[in-house]
């Protein structure tokens, strides 16, 4: 697999996230959890830069930049903040998969940029419930997904 | 199984990590036979690393966590887990913190500048996964 293409499978991604933490930043507005609505708003920030660098890196390397799909199916309730804070953390697990991916086809400044987004989005599966784990991102299967 | 350049990552199914190796001296592999492995020398400072952690955090109070932690990340590079801790001098929680933030650190560098994607990509989880720990979330 090229660097281009996970490059491809790390915006598609990055895609995905942006939507659904937007979906989840307006649910969690409804809820009673200010400190949830707080994370999602930093994740919806920190997820758009991604997007929007990784957009710039496959246009820098001559490659057509994969768009967003029109919408991104919602199959979770979410009713309560821990079902927002649920699909937050499956939104952080796919990325870090993603990363983990992109760490493997990438050399130089993309590995760079690729090592410190695997770490900086393990981290942040904890703001949402994520347990710490030896070797995050190196699962190739998700619970519940 | 993961394959790159000879050299491969198995993710056996056991558990989360338990199954996770990387094996660049795998039987049967043939450019591994052919050539030197590009990050020997990466891939051993890597293990003494994490059994120099593994052996110093045994000797420490509350740390069975952590030690925990590096076994698997140890078992994940291939190294030999050791069996017992040596005799080691006992850390305390600063200086726990301060060799873990080190170890993040050439962690991170080694999965910079490694040659094999496949070995980066385990150094660049086990720089994450240090992260994630307790140990480092609590420190100021």
């Amino acid at each position: 697999v090229s660097e281009v293409d996970e490059l491809q499978h790390a915006l598609a991604a990055e895609h995905a996230a942006v939507y659904v933490l937007g979906v989840l930043g307006g649910r969690a507005a409804h809820l009673p959890a200010p400190v949830l609505r707080a994370a999602i708003g930093t994740a919806y920030d920190v997820h758009r830069g991604r997007r929007d660098r990784l957009t710039t890196m496959l246009t820098s390397a001559g490659a057509e930049p994969v768009p967003a799909e029109p919408a991104y199916a919602l199959t979770h309730h979410l009713a309560s903040p821990e079902q927002v804070a649920t699909v937050a953390l499956h939104v952080e697990r796919r990325c870090l998969t993603t990363y983990g991916a992109l760490v493997a086809a990438s050399t130089g400044a993309s590995r760079r940029w690729a090592v410190q987004s695997l770490i900086e989005t393990a981290s942040s599966e904890l703001v949402f419930g994520g347990a710490p784990e030896p070797l995050p991102g190196m699962r190739t299967e998700l619970p519940g997904s | 199984v993961l394959s790159g350049a000879g050299l491969l990552a198995t993710f056996a199914g056991v558990g989360l990590t338990a199954g996770c190796r990387f094996d660049p001296q795998r039987p049967g592999t043939v450019q591994a036979s052919a050539t030197p492995y590009p990050d020997a020398s990466v891939l051993a400072a890597a293990q003494a690393e994490l059994t120099t952690l593994i052996n110093r955090l045994s000797a420490s109070t509350g740390s069975a966590g952590l030690v925990a932690c590096h076994r698997a990340q140890l078992a994940a590079l291939g190294g030999p887990v050791p069996a017992a801790a040596r005799r080691a001098r006992a850390l305390t929680s600063a200086a726990i913190v301060v060799r873990e933030r080190r170890a993040v650190v050439r962690f991170t560098r080694w999965a910079d500048t490694c040659v094999d994607g496949d070995l980066a990509r385990v150094l660049a989880s086990i720089a994450a996964g240090i992260r994630m720990q307790p140990t480092l979330q609590a420190a100021p």
